[in-house]
């Protein structure tokens, strides 16, 4: 049986990381900097639960949306995220495009799957894999954030496109697209990955 | 009280004064030139939130300005405080729980994913524009590899008011008992 914290009866503070005795000092604070204590994240499963299911929600509008338009002379182009990727693709920046998709594409909806993944096998199979669950978070924590990549192209090109001959606008599946960037963000943060070592042991 | 990482402490205290003046540069100069046939243009961080805004995307607009300048901002304005507390008196819990707080902003820095942003922005605009990085570019670079340090100079807290040891000793014995 694995040992934990928990088990032994230690509780670490979120803020200053002192590691104390669960019930040891003030009620569920820290002796050290008085911090609120809890032994794990409350309702982490089901609050990543449903950022997770919102973002699944949003996950639709921000693929299928156009996301920017841009306006050359007389010719007018609307894009979306994937679209975006195969204009680059075939215009030869094959480079930026998988910079994009990967960015863009898959990173968000690996990180939906993998999240609903941890999710699940926490809540049904909690002894399955623990080792490389915890390592696909950890992964998740890294690489997550880089999905708000489009959004900084987006503005970007919004403060330097702008003449009579062309300008860019941005439409609304780039907010929907923000949201699931964010909502995947909260999601991930608020899973707390020491439930995949809770649960699922036979206790001695 | 046992003090540690004075090294780390002075580290993380110049790398935090660099950071402020980084921040200014990066925010306020243009991160890149463009030059076409239809003239100049130039864009800041300000600029393009501004953009944002101006085409009603407001949310938008806040998500790059929270993220690229704001959040940035209090983590440079925490690493200063939680150094300067470190170095000239005990650590008290407010400095100690701001330390905390210093590591929970970390993933609401996008300042390297704007950094990409930029270079895949050019790389889109170079068929058409001749695009020259501005100062802001050289600030933004400078800005992301400053943070980097102060987040390894300050991964520890630069202090150790009271040992963990006394609330560790009975479970750990406990454990050797059982």
């Amino acid at each position: 049986m694995a040992i934990t914290a928990a088990r032994m009866g230690l509780v670490s503070c979120p803020s200053c990381r002192l590691l104390s005795r669960a019930g040891s000092a003030e009620p569920a604070g820290c002796p050290r900097c008085g911090a609120h204590l809890e032994a794990r994240k409350p309702d982490s499963l089901r609050r990543t639960t449903a950022y997770l299911a919102a973002t699944v929600v949003l996950f639709v509008p921000a693929n299928l949306l156009p996301v920017l338009t841009t306006r050359r002379l007389v010719r007018v182009q609307s894009d979306t995220i994937l679209s975006g990727v195969v204009a680059l693709w075939t215009a030869g920046s094959w480079p930026l495009a998988i910079v994009v998709f990967v960015a863009s594409i898959v990173v968000p909806g690996l990180k939906v799957l993998a999240l609903a993944l941890l999710v699940a096998t926490t809540r049904w199979r909690p002894s399955w894999r623990r080792r490389e669950r915890t390592r696909l978070y950890r992964l998740l924590e890294a690489v997550g954030r880089w999905s708000m990549l489009d959004i900084f192209v987006m503005a970007l090109l919004l403060a330097l496109v702008r003449s009579p001959l062309a300008a860019v606008h941005v439409e609304p599946g780039a907010v929907a697209f923000a949201a699931v960037v964010i909502l995947t963000m909260l999601a991930s943060h608020s899973f707390d990955p020491r439930l995949i070592w809770d649960r699922g042991e036979k206790e001695p | 009280v046992l003090v540690r990482g004075g090294g780390r402490r002075d580290r993380a205290l110049a790398f935090a004064l660099a950071g402020i003046p980084l921040l200014a540069i990066a925010a306020g100069t243009p991160l890149v030139r463009l030059t076409g046939r239809d003239g100049q243009a130039e864009a800041t961080v300000w600029g393009a939130a501004r953009a944002l805004h101006e085409q009603g995307r407001w949310s938008l607009a806040a998500l790059v300005l929270a993220t690229t300048l704001l959040v940035p901002a209090l983590q440079i304005l925490a690493a200063l405080v939680v150094v300067l507390v470190a170095r000239w008196s005990r650590a008290t819990p407010r400095s100690l729980r701001l330390w905390g707080t210093l590591a929970a902003m970390r993933p609401w820095n996008q300042v390297p994913i704007l950094l990409l942003g930029l270079l895949v922005t050019c790389g889109k605009l170079t068929t058409a524009y001749h695009v020259q990085p501005g100062v802001g570019f050289v600030a933004l670079v400078a800005l992301v590899l400053v943070e980097r340090s102060i987040g390894g100079a300050l991964a520890l807290p630069p202090f150790l008011p009271t040992a963990s040891a006394p609330a560790l000793a009975p479970a750990l014995e406990e454990r050797r008992a059982a």
